[in-house]
């Protein structure tokens, strides 16, 4: 069935329209959801919300945009809500990335400098993101990873762009931080 | 500017946000400072990867729970199977040109019926692979066949058409169709019983005529 086609049985309450729609878009919605929660049940919960919000106002899409941005938007509000109710807000502003803790690879082995070699493995990235403070994550998987402008960071999360840029650079160099840790942790169980 | 100074704006210009005059400063930087070298490096292969990460497939019970939530709240409706008159006319005519097929297709039927019958012996002469007995049974079936179908035709409309009717008489309506298919049921299972007797046939199929001839009348009720 077409996007199309999908989209106006949807709007007339058709259900395997709706099944459509989903087969098309549950796997960009779900694994938005997962990276920005970093938890498989919670992630699920989402989607299904997700989803039933895109049901419920589908007859609000104009089409002004692509379907799928709208979705995703759509996705990401349902996601920041979540956090927002957890109580745990999307960027805390005086979260700074600890250079003192454990997570700096600088203290911990003695001030030798590392690097990751110019690549990143995905696994390790993605359990990496899983171990950013939520506020850092977030703004990470909507700008490195959903392709997200700072300007659509700011109107979705309601902080300036420079705060979105300021805690994007952060956020990188946490995750950096972390996959060092790793990487090193990984070195020493090797050798 | 200070290596913090110039790790921010290594941010930036990996997202291509600095200006020319800035990007010399920061090249100059580079090439002589190796810890920002290898944070611009890191940073440039984190966003690389990250941008370049696989969708997850989600898990068949979250469309499972989505299914059961709309069933729960009441959003949904399963897809409309066609009706037989989408299915026949799919530019869909006018109600007022329903009754008027609908007699067309009943006629249709009678007279194939009919001719099923009439040319019976015809047909048992001419078959050699078949009994007289199973050809009888297979003409009785297609008749059957063509009032059921006439039957499914006329349903969806006559049952329009009683809605539209005064009550007293939809209610004494519905009861003679309920009592038609009381006889109906009773023929079938007559046939099943004695499937040699011609008799119980003939009453199986004026027991369909009946029931389509009500429902007919009951489409055309302005001749009521």
């Amino acid at each position: 069935m077409p996007e199309a086609e999908a989209i106006n049985g949807c709007m007339a309450g058709d259900q395997s329209a709706f099944e459509a729609l989903y087969n098309m878009h549950k796997r960009r919605v779900y694994s938005l959801c997962l990276r920005m929660v970093s938890n498989v049940a919670e992630a699920e919960d989402l989607t299904q919300e997700a989803f039933m919000q895109l049901f419920r106002k589908i007859s609000t899409f104009r089409g002004e945009s692509a379907f799928s941005t709208w979705l995703h938007r759509l996705a990401v509000n349902v996601v920041l809500m979540h956090l927002r109710k957890k109580g745990l807000d999307e960027v805390s502003l005086d979260q700074e990335p600890d250079e003192d803790s454990q997570d700096s690879p600088k203290k911990e082995y003695g001030g030798e400098d590392l690097n990751l070699i110019g690549t990143v493995d995905r696994v390790t990235l993605e359990k990496a993101m899983g171990d950013l403070p939520p506020g850092y994550r977030t703004i990470f998987v909507l700008h490195d990873v959903e392709g997200y402008e700072h300007n659509e960071i700011a109107d979705l999360i309601g902080c300036s762009i420079g705060n979105s840029k300021s805690q994007l650079h952060k956020a990188r160099l946490k995750l950096r931080a972390l996959l060092l840790k790793k990487k090193v942790k990984f070195e020493k169980n090797a050798t | 500017m200070t290596c913090i100074e110039i790790q921010f704006k290594i941010s930036e210009w990996i997202d291509g946000g600095v200006h020319q005059s800035e990007e010399q400063e920061l090249i100059g930087h580079l090439e002589r400072c190796g810890k920002c070298s290898m944070v611009y490096a890191d940073i440039k292969a984190i966003k690389q990867s990250a941008g370049s990460l696989g969708e997850v497939e989600p898990d068949n019970s979250v469309w499972s729970g989505i299914k059961a939530q709309l069933f729960a709240e009441g959003l949904v409706r399963e897809k409309k199977r066609r009706s037989f008159w989408k299915q026949v006319f799919p530019l869909s005519p006018s109600v007022s040109l329903k009754p008027a097929l609908t007699g067309a297709i009943v006629t249709l039927i009678l007279i194939g019926s009919l001719y099923f019958f009439v040319t019976k012996s015809g047909f048992r002469e001419n078959s050699t692979s078949v009994s007289p007995e199973a050809a009888v049974f297979l003409e009785l079936k297609k008749a059957e066949l063509h009032y059921q179908q006439a039957i499914e035709a006329l349903n969806e409309v006559s049952q329009m058409k009683l809605q539209s009717l005064d009550p007293a008489l939809a209610q004494i309506l519905t009861d003679n169709l309920a009592t038609m298919d009381y006889y109906l049921q009773e023929c079938r299972e007559a046939v099943r019983s004695n499937p040699e007797n011609p008799l119980v046939h003939r009453y199986l199929l004026t027991a369909y005529q009946k029931k389509v001839e009500l429902m007919q009348s009951i489409v055309n009720s302005d001749s009521l």
